[in-house]
């Protein structure tokens, strides 16, 4: 990490730590109409057929939504089921097939920092440093604490390399790997 | 290994909800090349002792991004648009936008981000009272639902239906 110090006016920022998730893949929709509840079908969907969205976020498009969510890999197969599946007239879609409003992006890796206190200095900055080092953000949101970094699943270690440039973890520290799963299931 | 704990609820529990209002919603949208340039910029807002509630980053059509940004703006409303003023200034660097007053909803539950439904179970009864959702964010324990003024407390209706929500929630005012 040595090699990324920070220049001395500008410090390292705290934290109490960094976590990294298993591999995902992130899909963003964007609705088309104000009729078109696409959206929605689609979430619900994905709960009756338990998938877990390990993250969200939306914004808006003028009077239209846009959500970006990331589910397990292996859950993919079935979102992709239900895309296929979704009717766009059933859905107030127009007609509009779910092909071009629809991005689909593979092997996410999601990059947790905690606590981020409310700063954009160090969200600002975390942000700076992966772009000026060529790690492309797929997408990006905050918690009550945290701030959870989607980014290619293989450049996770490569990110924390560069990132110590910006934040100061506590001795000894590595980032915290999925060693096992929790799976909510119905009985 | 496997292990199975049984734990059943007929209603989600969480933590607390919390209403805040008089905060500013700024959008920026982007080409995805300009990211360290806007990584720059918010990070100068925090050295103006700005603090945020929620900031979301999606990608929009091919090669560019939107950041969604909710902040009290505690008084520094001024200083805030000169910043995305001076970030937006140069051709390319893309256009920024605020929306204020605007009022955030958050709540947060156990193993939120292991769960499913829980995304659903917080959005489809907002969407479903055409509640606006200018943005929103769920992810690890948390989910922040940021919506126009006085919507606040609508959204905390809505939403008692999916989730135990036993108190009056903490209200928070930011007189940006």
């Amino acid at each position: 990490m040595d090699e990324h110090l920070p220049p001395p006016d500008d410090p390292r920022i705290d934290i109490g730590g960094i976590k990294f998730s298993p591999e995902l893949v992130q899909y963003t929709c964007r609705q088309v109409s104000s009729a078109d509840r696409s959206l929605s079908e689609l979430l619900r969907q994905m709960a009756e057929r338990r998938i877990n969205l390990s993250f969200y976020c939306s914004g808006r498009d003028g009077e239209l939504s846009r959500g970006t969510f990331c589910v397990a890999a292996a859950d993919a197969v079935q979102v992709d089921r239900i895309f296929d599946g979704l009717s766009p007239d059933e859905a107030g879609a127009n007609g509009q097939p779910w092909t071009g409003r629809v991005e689909r992006i593979t092997r996410i890796g999601t990059l947790t920092i905690f606590p981020h206190r409310r700063s954009p200095t160090l969200l600002g900055r975390v942000v700076a440093s992966l772009a000026e080092a060529g790690i492309p953000i797929h997408s990006l949101c905050t918690s009550i604490s945290a701030l959870s970094v989607n980014i290619d699943f293989p450049l996770l270690d490569e990110a924390v390399a560069i990132l110590g440039a910006v934040v100061d973890l506590p001795e000894h520290h590595s980032p915290f790997r999925p060693e096992f799963s929790i799976t909510q299931i119905k009985r | 290994m496997e292990t199975i704990a049984v734990y059943w609820e007929p209603q989600i529990r969480i933590y607390g909800v919390t209403t805040v209002t008089g905060l500013s919603l700024y959008t920026v949208v982007f080409p995805a090349d300009r990211m360290a340039h806007w990584g720059a910029v918010i990070a100068s807002l925090g050295q103006i002792g700005v603090t945020f509630h929620l900031v979301n980053l999606q990608p929009l059509a091919i090669g560019e991004m939107r950041f969604s940004l909710v902040f009290a703006t505690d008084g520094r409303e001024r200083e805030v648009r000169r910043l995305f003023e001076e970030g937006a200034a140069e051709s390319g660097h893309g256009a920024w936008r605020q929306t204020s007053p605007v009022e955030m909803v958050y709540l947060h539950g156990p193993h939120f981000q292991d769960r499913y439904g829980i995304a659903e179970a917080a959005i489809a009864p907002v969407l479903a009272a055409a509640i606006p959702l200018l943005a929103s964010g769920c992810s690890g324990t948390s989910i922040h639902l940021a919506v126009p003024e006085n919507c606040a407390a609508r959204v905390v209706d809505c939403l008692k239906g999916t989730f135990v929500i036993e108190n009056r929630p903490a209200v928070g005012r930011h007189n940006g």
